[in-house]
């Protein structure tokens, strides 16, 4: 009997590290893929002037929604940051989902708003409009004011209002690039069958942040932090940025994206039964467009166009990544259909089979090598030079893609401080692998048996916010994102 | 099992590819950090000597000497952060540095090159800095979309007829960037595109024509008037929506009756444009046909012919509340809409 389990923990131990060696392999090449995809990007906007697009006429409108829930405190503020964003043809509609305390009164009272009542088209469904107010001192705002049905819902609402072409989708908490719609908007005036475009988002924590703009943009101080901004910058540099080349992305942060609001009026808008709307979006218009033709590509830039506050504490963090993982889980599965036929291209062949079999079941895969490892050195199956194999593989190589991702960083837009915080980044880089990227299996293995109890809350996300001109990182209430 | 020399070797193998990671992270950091402050004095000299010169000796050749002491890159930098801010007789005077300093040289030698890189290097200092005459132009027709448009962004400034037929064929590039670019050139370029535009949109239909249509339509010059009637019978229906956009735009009485025939074109894009067109132009001698436009099985068509009847006033608001009474659910619907809307009467 232990002869047949030793026996078998071989087997496993060599399965896992096989596992290992491709995932690991597979994001060489990505890294790779971002590397070129990083020249070509930075010869194309080599003293490209963002100033000729700021007075074009000919530019497209695009309409930034802006959802709010209980947000009277800090919403007139964000509203003022948005609305001095660098772009021609700007809307900004933001959708008062039902809130019950004074969001809609700060609105009116701030912004001078007047009821209209606009002819407009419920392309997508969502909870009624009660009012629509337009401000007759910021031209281009437009405020909804609807019954509570959530995130997707009152994005819904908005894209029903908008006028745009494009439609932008941020989190009220989301600190916006002043120049980011200006780099937000170029995959769609260079190709035709672009959908959806999302750029890089990086962590605020320890930047100083003032007027809604970060000032002084620093690394991280704290592990948590730094660690996240590390995982970040891999996420968005090297995963999506590679993924240009390799097929394009399925996902665009929900924090920040840009889409063609005819496309993603035509695919229905966004799902509200799930907690990976912006994921589970980007993958329906990818679908669409294999299955009834059209336009359906998804591009990244590399460009940094956002920040967003991250979780400095196990707690909230565990929660977010819980939750991360339950939306990456609903959309494989509501997209199962498209695994491995070749008639979804790219997206059935390549993206598909990566976030089921490295994004999704990595977890299960690290903790099945972790357990198995464990027992097999206890009963003597493997050794220690098997041992010291594993951990090469499965964390070592983690390592150097993360170290290379920093020098990408180094090399092309340096958007943390100087060399000195992208140094202590490094350093964070090499001790993620003992504990932090456990810890992160766990939760994300806990999301995994949430979703198959069908477990859909948000959970709450405790943040700092941003004080004028202090550095980010200490405690109120808000939203998480995905990077 | 495995042996010590496999676990060795993977180790050996990321060790190396972390030392390379490290060095280059480093190596880059420091290279960057020690050239900065290397070059700091002498770059704040160039700008302050280029400002100086530009402000205060408008008359006097800008001084040469401290863009000389820079590196080609680093005198690019300082050049290129001057030229976004200034314009007229003082860009002309940046262009005479530059041409001194050897920069437009080196732009028109890399135009010139067989690798296409370079030439899109060369076009964007050209149309940074100006200048470029002898090597742009043909630039328009280069088999790299990334290099047209870069030439079409250049060609805003020059508003020459061979340039402008040549931007105006490129309406109908393959490359999205391309048209865009073109588009935007074009509009920028004025009065000076009409007279060409006028000749190209009597020379051809279909897309190519509607992506003329367009631009036409934000330059509202009269004589694009017959351009605009001859296309409202195109076979291509965005060609026609546009030519009913140019029409609503340019507005005149020759317009209505062509805009009125509109609102029973085949296509609901078409008749929502001709719709819009006659609001835009307060054509209330169309009232009627509008009203009858309210029973379009089109949203979009029904929705416009509504707000061309209300921006008509009181006839029109009358119109409105007498379609309350018709058989058509949905024109009723829109006329309640439209009644509803706020300032209207009760």
């Amino acid at each position: 009997m232990i002869d047949a389990l030793r026996g078998f923990l071989v087997v496993e131990q060599w399965a896992v590290l096989a596992y290992f060696l491709a995932v690991n392999g597979f994001l060489v090449v990505v890294l790779v893929a971002s590397g070129l995809e990083m020249r070509s990007h930075l010869l194309e906007s080599w003293y490209e002037s963002r100033l000729r697009l700021l007075s074009s006429a000919a530019a497209p409108t695009i309409t930034l929604l802006a959802p709010a829930y209980n947000e009277a405190l800090t919403v007139s503020e964000s509203l003022r940051s948005l609305l001095t964003l660098r772009y021609p043809k700007l809307e900004v509609v933001v959708i008062n989902d039902g809130s019950t305390d004074e969001t809609l009164a700060v609105l009116r009272r701030d912004f001078d708003l007047v009821a209209v009542h606009p002819i407009f088209r419920r392309s997508v469904d969502s909870q009624p409009i009660r009012h629509i107010y337009r401000s007759t001192t910021s031209a281009g705002l437009v405020v909804v004011d609807k019954v509570n049905g959530g995130k997707a819902d009152a994005l819904n609402a908005g894209v029903n209002v908008a006028s745009g072409e494009l439609v932008c989708a941020i989190d009220a908490d989301t600190i916006i690039q002043s120049d980011a719609l200006l780099r937000m908007v170029r995959p769609f005036l260079n190709r035709d069958d672009v959908v959806a475009a999302g750029g890089t988002i990086r962590v605020v924590n320890g930047s100083r942040v003032s007027g809604g703009r970060v000032v002084e943009a620093r690394a991280p101080r704290g592990a948590l932090p730094a660690l996240q901004a590390v995982e970040y910058l891999r996420a968005f540099l090297t995963g999506r940025l590679g993924w240009n080349r390799l097929g394009g992305n399925l996902i665009i942060s929900g924090a920040f994206g840009l889409f063609r609001r005819d496309a993603m009026l035509a695919a229905g808008g966004y799902e509200h039964d799930t907690v990976g709307e912006d994921m589970e979006l980007v993958a329906r218009l990818r679908r669409r467009a294999y299955e009834q033709g059209g336009p359906g590509r998804v591009e990244f830039i590399p460009d940094p166009v956002a920040w967003t506050e991250v979780p400095d504490s196990l707690r909230v963090l565990g929660r977010q990544r819980d939750r991360w993982h339950r939306g990456l889980a609903d959309v494989m599965w509501r997209h199962r259909r498209v695994l491995g036929r070749p008639k979804y291209g790219s997206l059935g062949m390549v993206a598909y089979p990566y976030f089921l079999f490295v994004e999704l079941l990595a977890p299960v895969i690290e903790a099945l090598g972790l357990v198995g490892l464990a027992a097999g050195l206890a009963l003597g199956a493997v050794n220690w030079s098997f041992a010291a194999l594993f951990f090469a593989v499965a964390y070592g190589l983690g390592i150097v893609i993360s170290v290379f991702t920093i020098a990408l960083e180094e090399w092309s837009h340096r958007a943390y401080g100087g060399l000195r915080d992208r140094l202590r980044l490094t350093a964070w880089s090499l001790a993620e692998g003992a504990g932090y990227r456990q810890l992160t299996t766990v939760w994300r293995l806990r999301g995994l048996m949430r979703y198959a109890r069908r477990n859909k809350e948000w959970g709450v996300m405790t943040r700092t916010g941003f004080v004028a001109g202090d550095p980010v990182g200490g405690s109120a209430p808000s939203a998480p994102q995905r990077p | 099992m495995v042996s010590t020399q496999l676990v060795l070797i993977a180790l050996a193998i990321e060790a190396v590819a972390l030392a390379v990671g490290l060095a280059l992270l480093a190596g880059h950091g420091g290279w960057l950090a020690v050239r900065e402050r290397r070059l700091a004095p002498r770059l704040a000299a160039a700008r302050a000597a280029i400002l100086t010169g530009l402000v205060e000796r408008p008359s006097q050749q800008l001084p040469l000497a401290p863009l000389e002491a820079l590196p080609f890159d680093e005198r690019l930098r300082v050049l290129g952060e001057a030229a976004a801010s200034v314009a007229g007789a003082q860009r002309s005077h940046l262009r005479g540095l530059a041409r001194r300093a050897g920069v437009l040289d080196r732009a028109g030698a890399l135009c010139r090159s067989r690798r296409w890189k370079r030439r899109l290097r060369g076009a964007r200092m050209h149309t940074l800095l100006g200048g470029g005459e002898a090597v742009m132009p043909a630039l328009l027709s280069d088999r790299r979309a990334e290099v047209r448009v870069e030439a079409a962004a250049w060609a805003a400034e020059h508003p020459e007829p061979e340039i402008v037929a040549r931007l105006l064929e490129l309406l109908g590039d393959p490359a999205a960037r391309c048209r865009f670019t073109v588009h935007d050139s074009l509009m920028r370029l004025g009065p000076a595109a009409v007279a060409p535009l006028v000749d190209f949109l009597a020379s051809v239909g279909g897309a190519r024509a509607a992506a003329g249509l367009q631009v036409a339509a934000s330059l509202r010059d009269p004589r694009l008037l017959d351009a605009a009637h001859r296309l409202l019978s195109d076979e291509d229906a965005e060609t026609r929506r546009r030519a009913v956009d140019l029409l609503g735009a340019l507005g005149g009485e020759r317009a209505l009756a062509a805009l009125t025939d509109r609102l029973s074109d085949p296509v609901a894009d078409v008749r929502a444009a001709a719709a819009r067109a006659l609001g835009q132009g307060q054509h209330w001698t169309a009232a009627a046909q509008l009203t009858a436009a309210l029973r379009d099985r089109s949203w979009d068509v029904r929705s416009a012919a509504g707000m061309a009847l209300r921006g008509l006033g009181a006839p029109g608001e009358l119109l409105l509340e007498r379609m309350l009474a018709d058989e058509d659910r949905f024109a009723v619907e829109m006329a309640r809409l439209m009644l509803d809307l706020p300032g209207a009467p009760a």
